[in-house]
C-alpha cells in the first residue's frame, strides 16, 4: 500500500498515576507502551486483547481524550498529540468514536436531533430545520427513520441506540471512527446487523476504522488488518489471514485456540493449548516479555528484555521464537 | 411423530438403557411477574431434566427467559412481583416449592448451588475468600471452625488456585476476575452439592480464562457426578461443554435435543438462526441474524412466538400455539417440523 | 440498500443472510411498537407527581399560601399596621379574628401581609445560594483536581461554621434589614447547593455521553450547559425546594432575633419576636405564626420528596 495511511500512531505511550503512599511519590502505571500502528483511508484495523491489555486505553490516548504520556498520533497529516484547544477541537472532526455502551453513550434527556446535530451545531453552525434536514438523512443512512430524531434515546432497543451513536459519529464525515468494543454490549440477533451496517457505511463513505474488539470472531470478520495486543504492548500486527491463519506470536495461538468453535465435533476434537497463569501484575511488571510467565517457548532471553518488532512470514511480531506455520504445523491446527 | 399437549418428558437416554434418576426434573414451570400490565407470564410450561454428570446447556437471547427459570428453581424469585403459576421443581429428590424457608437455606449452598456472571457481586469484600467459604460450610455441615478451614481451603485447591492456603487470607478484591470466578465455584462445591446451576459463568472473562474454567467445570461435573445446568448465550461455549442443549424463546423451550444432534440438525428455525447469527473463526461469509426483537410477556404474537421473525413462517404458524412435540429422542416446537431442512452452517 | 461486499459472491441466497440485508437498512427495525409507551418526559413527571398524595396536598397548600400572599391587601381585613392602643394584646373576637398584638394591630391582617414578606424573603435567600453555589458547584465538579480542592476547601470552611452564628455576623456587618438577612442567608446556603451540584455533577461527568460530546470537539461551556446542567437539574430542583423550605425557617430566626424584617413591617419570624415578651398573657400571640411557619415549611419538605420521587432517571421499560 503505497497510499498515505490517514492515521498514524508512532510509539505511544500512557501513563497513570499509581497508588498514593503517604510519603514519597508513586510510580506511574504504564498501561500503553510504545504502540505504533497506522491505518490507510477505508481500512479496517483490528485491535484484539484481552481486558486489561491497554486496547481502549489506546483508543481513549489517540482521540486524545487522554493525555498520552509520549507519542505522535498523526491524523490526515496533522499532528493531533500538538494541537490544544479549539485547533483541536477543530481536528476532531477527522476522528470520531463509537463507545460499547449504548446506554451510557448517549444523554438519556436530550432528543436524537440534539444528539446527532450536536457536531453538524458546533463545527458547522448549522441550526432548526437544516440542521433536522442533516440530521433525518444521517439517520436513514444508518436504518432509522427521519422521524425518529423527535425521540428520546429511551425509546430505542440496544441496537437502535448503536445506530443512532453511529449517525452521530459519521455526522461531519470523518475519515477514521474509532469503535471501541461497538458491537460487544448486544445480542447476537442484533450484533450482526450492526457489523454489516458498519461494513457498508465502509463501503459507501470509504471512511476508516480502528476496530477494538476482544470478540475475535466478529475483529476476523471485519477488518483487513490486525493488531495484537498483550499487557500495554503491541505483540504482533498483520492481515486477517496471516494473524487468523498463521498466528506467528504464541500468545496470538494461544487466544485463537481458546475461542471456542461452534460445532461440538470440531470442537471437541481440537487440539488445545489451555494456558495457565495470568497476566502480569501491572504495579510490578516483568523486564522482559510480559507473556514469557505463560509461554511454553520462554528462554532465558525473553525474560530479560522486551523483544524488538520484527518481520516474519508476513506479519509484523515481537518475539524472539515467532512460530513457524505451514499448513500442516500445530500452529495451524490448533487455530482451526 | 408423536405430539404430547406441552409436557413433555425429556429423556437425556434412550429408553431401552438402564435408566437413570435425573437429579433436576421440573415439569410444566410457570412463572408470572407483575408488570404494569397486570400480571404476565414470563415461563410458560418450561420442562427439563439433568441426569448426574450432565451439563445441560440452556441457550437464547436476552429476554428469552432462561435467567428466570434458573432463579426459579433455586426459588430466588422476589417474593413481591413474581409467582410460580404453576408446575413443578424437583431437585435431588425434593420438592422445592413446598419446602419452608429454613428447609430451603439448607438445600441452598448444599445440595443445590448456583455460580454468577459476576463473581464480585456475590462476595463480600469485607471478608476474606477463606473465611467466606468457611462460613458456608459451616452453616450446611455440622463441622468445627478448624474443620471448615480445611475443607475451605481443599475446595481452592480443587479449583486449581495455587497457594491455596495463602490465597485463602486474601479479600475479593485481592483477586482478579478469573481467580475469583474459581473461588465463587470453589464456594459453590465446598459442600459437596449435587445439582450446580451456572447462570453465563464465562460471559464476563477473556477467552483464555474462559477456556480455564469450562475446563474447570466440565471436570468437576464428570468427577463430582454434578447435574449441571449452563445458562449461556455463546453458542462456542455450548458446544465446548454441554451434553445436551434446550433452546428457550420468549419464555418456552421451542427446541430440546443432545449437543451432536442439535448441532448437525437443528429442529427449529429459531436454533437455525442463533447458530447462523455466530460469527466463524475462520473464512469470511456474509453475517446472518435473527432480524427483530423478542417480544414482551403482553405483547405475544397469536400462535407460534417466533412465527413473526421467522422466515419460513407460513399463515398457519399464527394460527393456534404449538406443543412441543417429541421427534425420536428430541423434540422440537415447529409446525413444519417435518418438511423443513434446517442447518447449522450453510 | 447497501451493495454487499464484493469478497462475498453468494449465489446460493441464504434466508437468514438475506433478512439480515433487509434489516440493516429497514428504516423502522426494532422501533418500540408499543406506541401507547411513548410518553414525553414532562408528561411522565405529571404522570407520577399527580399519584403522590401527600405530595400534592404540600403543592396545593402552597400554591394556596403564595395566592394569599399575593392577594393580602385585598384579602386583609384591616391595615396591618395600623395601631390601636386602646385594644392591645386583645383575645380573637368577631371584630379581629385572631386577635390583636401589643400595639393593637390586627394579626390577622399581619399574617396575611406576612406570607407575602417571609415568602419573598425565603425566595430571596434561596436565589442568591444558588447563584453563588449553582455556578461554582458545576465549575468544582466538572473541572476537578486543584480548582475542585480549592473551591471545596472554601466551601468546607463555610460549611464548618454554625450557620445561623454565620449569618449573624453577616448581618451584622451588612447592617440589620429583612434584604441584607436574606443576602446573609444566602450565602449560608450557597455551600449546601454547592454540595448537591457538585456531587451530581461527578456523577453526571463519568457518563460515556460526556466523553462522546468531547471526542465530538464541543466546546467545554456547551457540554456544561447541554449536558451537564441538564442531567442534573432533578436533584438540584429537589435540593432547592428543600432549601426553600429552610431558609423560611432561617428567615423566622433571624426575624425573631430582631435582625429580619424591621419595625413595622410584618413577617412571620419578626411577629415571633414581638410576641415573645407576652407569652403569658397572650400566648396565641406565638401560636399562630408558629403554626404558619411550620405548616410552609413541612409543605416544602413533603413537595421535595415527593419531586425527588417523580424526577427519576429516565430508564428504559422493557
Amino acid at each position: 500500500m503505497s497510499e498515505q495511511p490517514v492515521l498514524e500512531v508512532a510509539g505511544l505511550e500512557v501513563s497513570f498515576p499509581g497508588k498514593k503512599k503517604m510519603f514519597g511519590k508513586a510510580a506511574p502505571i504504564r498501561a500503553v507502551k510504545g504502540v505504533s500502528l497506522s491505518i490507510q483511508p477505508g481500512e479496517t484495523l483490528g485491535l484484539v486483547g484481552e481486558s486489561g491489555s491497554g486496547k481502549s486505553t489506546v483508543a481513549r490516548a489517540l482521540m486524545r481524550l487522554i493525555e498520552p504520556a509520549a507519542g505522535r498520533v498523526t491524523l490526515k497529516g496533522e499532528d493531533l498529540t500538538a494541537l490544544k484547544g479549539s485547533a483541536l477541537r477543530k481536528a476532531r472532526r477527522n476522528i470520531q468514536m463509537v463507545f460499547q455502551d449504548p446506554y451510557s453513550s448517549l444523554d438519556p434527556s436530550a432528543l436524537v436531533a440534539d444528539t446527532v446535530g450536536e457536531a453538524l451545531e458546533v463545527h458547522e453552525g448549522l441550526k432548526g430545520k437544516e440542521r433536522d434536514a442533516r440530521v433525518a438523512e444521517l439517520l436513514e443512512l444508518v436504518g432509522l427513520a427521519g422521524h425518529h430524531l423527535e425521540r428520546y434515546p429511551y425509546e430505542f432497543s440496544g441496537g437502535q441506540r448503536q445506530r443512532i451513536a453511529i449517525a452521530r459519529a459519521l455526522a461531519l464525515n470523518p475519515a477514521v471512527v474509532v469503535c471501541d468494543e461497538a458491537v460487544s454490549a448486544l445480542d447476537v440477533s442484533t450484533q450482526n446487523q450492526i457489523i454489516g451496517l458498519l461494513e457498508g457505511l465502509r463501503e459507501k463513505l470509504n471512511v476508516a476504522y480502528l476496530f477494538i474488539s476482544h470478540d475475535l470472531a466478529v475483529v476476523r470478520h471485519i477488518s483487513d488488518r490486525v493488531a495484537v495486543m498483550y499487557f500495554g504492548h503491541l505483540v504482533e500486527v498483520g492481515t486477517v489471514e496471516q494473524i487468523f491463519e498463521r498466528p506467528a506470536h504464541p500468545y496470538t495461538r494461544a487466544l485463537l485456540s481458546a475461542v471456542p468453535i461452534a460445532d461440538p465435533v470440531r470442537q471437541r476434537g481440537r487440539k488445545t493449548a489451555i494456558l495457565s497463569g495470568e497476566i502480569p501484575d501491572i504495579v510490578n511488571p516483568p523486564k522482559g516479555c510480559p507473556f514469557a510467565s505463560r509461554c511454553e517457548f520462554a528462554t532465558d532471553a525473553c525474560t530479560e528484555k522486551m523483544p524488538e518488532f520484527r518481520d516474519h512470514d508476513g506479519s509484523s511480531v515481537a518475539c524472539y521464537h515467532p512460530l513457524e506455520n505451514s499448513p500442516t504445523s500445530e500452529a495451524f491446527a490448533l487455530s482451526q | 411423530m408423536n405430539v404430547d399437549n406441552g409436557a413433555v418428558l425429556l429423556q437425556t437416554s434412550e429408553p431401552t438403557q438402564q435408566p437413570v434418576k435425573p437429579l433436576v426434573s421440573v415439569k410444566d414451570l410457570s412463572v408470572e411477574f407483575v408488570t404494569d400490565h397486570g400480571w404476565q407470564r414470563v415461563i410458560n410450561n418450561v420442562s427439563l431434566e439433568i441426569a448426574p454428570g450432565k451439563i445441560l446447556g440452556v441457550v437464547g437471547e436476552s429476554g428469552s427467559g432462561k435467567s428466570v427459570t434458573s432463579l426459579a428453581m433455586m426459588r430466588l424469585l422476589p417474593k413481591q412481583g413474581s409467582r410460580i403459576a404453576g408446575g413443578s421443581i424437583e431437585i435431588d429428590g425434593e420438592d422445592i416449592q413446598s419446602l419452608d424457608d429454613k428447609a430451603l437455606s439448607q438445600m441452598r449452598g448444599n445440595r443445590m448451588a448456583m455460580i454468577f456472571q459476576e463473581p464480585m457481586t456475590s462476595l463480600n469484600p469485607a471478608y476474606t475468600i477463606g473465611e467466606q467459604i468457611a462460613e458456608t460450610v459451616r452453616r450446611h455441615k455440622r463441622v468445627s471452625s478448624k474443620e471448615a478451614w480445611k475443607r475451605a481451603v481443599e475446595s481452592l485447591d480443587d479449583v486449581g488456585i495455587p497457594n491455596a492456603a495463602g490465597r485463602a487470607r486474601r479479600y475479593p478484591h485481592e483477586f482478579s476476575g478469573g481467580m475469583r470466578q474459581r473461588a465463587m465455584i470453589a464456594m459453590a462445591i465446598s459442600c459437596k452439592p449435587r445439582v450446580l446451576i451456572a447462570d453465563e459463568p464465562t460471559t464476563a472473562l477473556d477467552v483464555t480464562i474462559q477456556a480455564q474454567i469450562l475446563q474447570l467445570l466440565r471436570s468437576m461435573c464428570e468427577d463430582l457426578g454434578l447435574a449441571m445446568m449452563f445458562i449461556t448465550h455463546n453458542m462456542g461455549v455450548v458446544a465446548d461443554t454441554c451434553d445436551d442443549v434446550a433452546v428457550m424463546y420468549a419464555g418456552e423451550i421451542v427446541e430440546r435435543a443432545g449437543i451432536y444432534e442439535i448441532f448437525a440438525q437443528p429442529k427449529h428455525p429459531y436454533t437455525e438462526g442463533l447458530l447462523r447469527a455466530v460469527p466463524k473463526l475462520q473464512g469470511r461469509s456474509e453475517l446472518a441474524s435473527i432480524p427483530g426483537t423478542t417480544p414482551a410477556p403482553w405483547d405475544m404474537p397469536p400462535g407460534c412466538r417466533f412465527q413473526p421473525r421467522c422466515p419460513y413462517a407460513v399463515p398457519e404458524c399464527a394460527e393456534s400455539p404449538l406443543p412441543l412435540r417429541q421427534i425420536a429422542d428430541r423434540s422440537s416446537r415447529c409446525l413444519r417440523v417435518g418438511e423443513l431442512d434446517l442447518k447449522a452452517s450453510k | 440498500m447497501i451493495e454487499t461486499s464484493e469478497r462475498t459472491p453468494d449465489p446460493t441466497a441464504d434466508v437468514w443472510v438475506e433478512a439480515t440485508r433487509r434489516a440493516i437498512q429497514e428504516r423502522e427495525s426494532g422501533y418500540r411498537r408499543n406506541t401507547k409507551e411513548r410518553t414525553k418526559p414532562w408528561a411522565r413527571f405529571k404522570k407520577r407527581f399527580l399519584k403522590q398524595r401527600a405530595g400534592m396536598v404540600a403543592v396545593v397548600f402552597l400554591l394556596l399560601v403564595v395566592l394569599t400572599a399575593v392577594f393580602a391587601p385585598w384579602l386583609a381585613p384591616l391595615d396591618p399596621n395600623k395601631q390601636n392602643l386602646g385594644q392591645i394584646l386583645q383575645y380573637p373576637s368577631a371584630e379581629h379574628l385572631l386577635g390583636t398584638d401589643d400595639l393593637g394591630r390586627d394579626v390577622l391582617s399581619r399574617l396575611l401581609y406576612g406570607a407575602q414578606v417571609s415568602l419573598v424573603a425565603a425566595v430571596q435567600a434561596t436565589g442568591i445560594g444558588v447563584l453563588l453555589g449553582l455556578p461554582f458547584g458545576l465549575i468544582a465538579g466538572y473541572a476537578g483536581g486543584r480548582t475542585d480542592r480549592a473551591i471545596m476547601f472554601v466551601n468546607d470552611a463555610l460549611m464548618s461554621m454554625p450557620g445561623l452564628l454565620l449569618a449573624i455576623a453577616i448581618v451584622g456587618m451588612l447592617g440589620p434589614g429583612l434584604t441584607n438577612a436574606m443576602v446573609a442567608i444566602g450565602i449560608v446556603f450557597a455551600p449546601h447547593i454547592l454540595r448537591i451540584v457538585r456531587g451530581s455533577v461527578m456523577e453526571v461527568k463519568e457518563e460515556t455521553y460526556i466523553e462522546a460530546s468531547r471526542s465530538l470537539g464541543t466546546p467545554t461551556s456547551r457540554i456544561i450547559v447541554d449536558h451537564v446542567l441538564r442531567n442534573v437539574r432533578s436533584p438540584f430542583i429537589v435540593g432547592v425546594s428543600l432549601m426553600t423550605g429552610r431558609a423560611m425557617l432561617n428567615e423566622a430566626s433571624l426575624s425573631f432575633l430582631g435582625m429580619g424584617a424591621q419595625y413595622p413591617d410584618a413577617s412571620w419570624g419578626a411577629m415571633l419576636g414581638r410576641a415573645f415578651p407576652y407569652v403569658d398573657r397572650a400566648p396565641f400571640l406565638i401560636i399562630y405564626p408558629g403554626i404558619a411557619i411550620a405548616l410552609v415549611v413541612l409543605a416544602f419538605n413533603i413537595a421535595g420528596d415527593a419531586l425527588r420521587d417523580s424526577l427519576g432517571r429516565e430508564t428504559r421499560k422493557s
